[in-house]
């Protein structure tokens, strides 16, 4: 059996690759639990619903590995393990239900706050409850579909550059962009309604 | 100075910026997560990591393959066209048209 890695020294991803193609378990293992915290990362930021997230973890291992004989060593391992996790990701938000429209009456009294200052006031450091702003993007993101959802939150909420998420989605530089302006009038125009209904 | 945004989406976003990172929740991954997973992998047949996949998917095509060979060949011999066909083949006077070189060869060896 090969030693255990030391703690100090650097994972040696691919020799770890190399044995796991020769069919050796134990460095599956090992493989695993390297990059588990960084696609369980992804998996948390992506999905709302706090269920079921070690369940997609596990699916996105499974690709992986079903899919080893494809990667070609080109991107860093991790780069390409980020992708599988983000289409999953996708994949999920896609399979769930759609939610049905948001309504003011829907948001909790803190959330509602929130929505009135971002709509009335044009400075971000005004509209109280962080938390409860963060509650709000998600009940909006929500609205979108899952593409959609996925680059305004890479863009807006985690400021990842474009190159960035191009690395991580496989989406070319124009598509992001277009993307992220559609998402972004979907909104505008989620905000519109929002405050209409409000006021009628 | 208050930073300023054109959109209440940008604003709303900035807001829930404020929030920390979910980096303090575990990352470390369950014990037994990786055992599972490997096993998973190694023993799925749709998922095999250690071989078999490749043969499964082949096979699998090759028996459709025949399966669709087979019926072609039921239904080409259910025809009309194909059952006139294996009645002219046993035709006697066809039978009869046949010359057979290597026989009479023979025939006349003999005698």
């Amino acid at each position: 059996m090969p030693p255990p890695p030391d703690a100090e020294s650097p994972p040696d991803v691919e020799g770890w690759l190399a044995r796991v193609r020769a069919g050796d378990q134990q460095a599956a293992r090992l493989l695993v639990d390297h990059l588990y915290p960084q696609v369980i990362r992804i998996v948390r930021a992506r999905l709302p619903r706090r269920g079921g997230e070690e369940d997609l973890a596990q699916d996105i291992f499974l690709k992986m590995f079903t899919r080893l004989d494809q990667y070609q060593g080109q991107v860093p391992l991790a780069h390409w393990v980020s992708r599988i996790a983000v289409t999953t990701c996708i994949d999920a938000l896609r399979a769930q239900r759609r939610r049905p429209e948001l309504r003011w009456a829907d948001l909790s009294q803190s959330e509602a706050d929130v929505l009135d200052a971002v709509l009335t006031r044009d400075d971000a450091a005004d509209t109280g409850d962080a938390l409860a702003a963060h509650e709000l993007v998600h009940k909006l993101l929500d609205q979108l579909a899952p593409p959609d959802r996925l680059v305004l939150q890479l863009l807006d909420l985690e400021q990842k550059t474009l190159v960035e998420i191009r690395e991580l989605t496989g989406w070319n530089t124009t598509l992001i962009k277009v993307r992220a302006f559609r998402a972004r009038r979907k909104l505008q125009k989620l905000f519109q309604q929002l405050s209409r209904k409000e006021r009628s | 100075m208050k930073p300023r945004f054109a959109t209440p989406w940008l604003r709303l976003a900035a807001a829930a910026r404020r929030v920390p990172a979910e980096a303090s929740l575990d990352a470390e991954a369950p014990v037994g997560f990786s055992t599972r997973v490997v096993a998973l992998s190694a023993f799925t047949p749709s998922t095999g990591l250690f071989g078999g996949v490749a043969f499964e998917r082949l096979a699998a095509r090759a028996l459709g393959f025949a399966c669709a060979g087979a019926l072609a060949v039921i239904v080409w011999s259910s025809l009309p066209a194909s059952a006139g066909a294996g009645a002219a083949f046993d035709n006697s006077a066809l039978a009869d048209a046949y010359v057979d070189p290597v026989g009479s060869l023979l025939e006349a060896v003999e005698t």
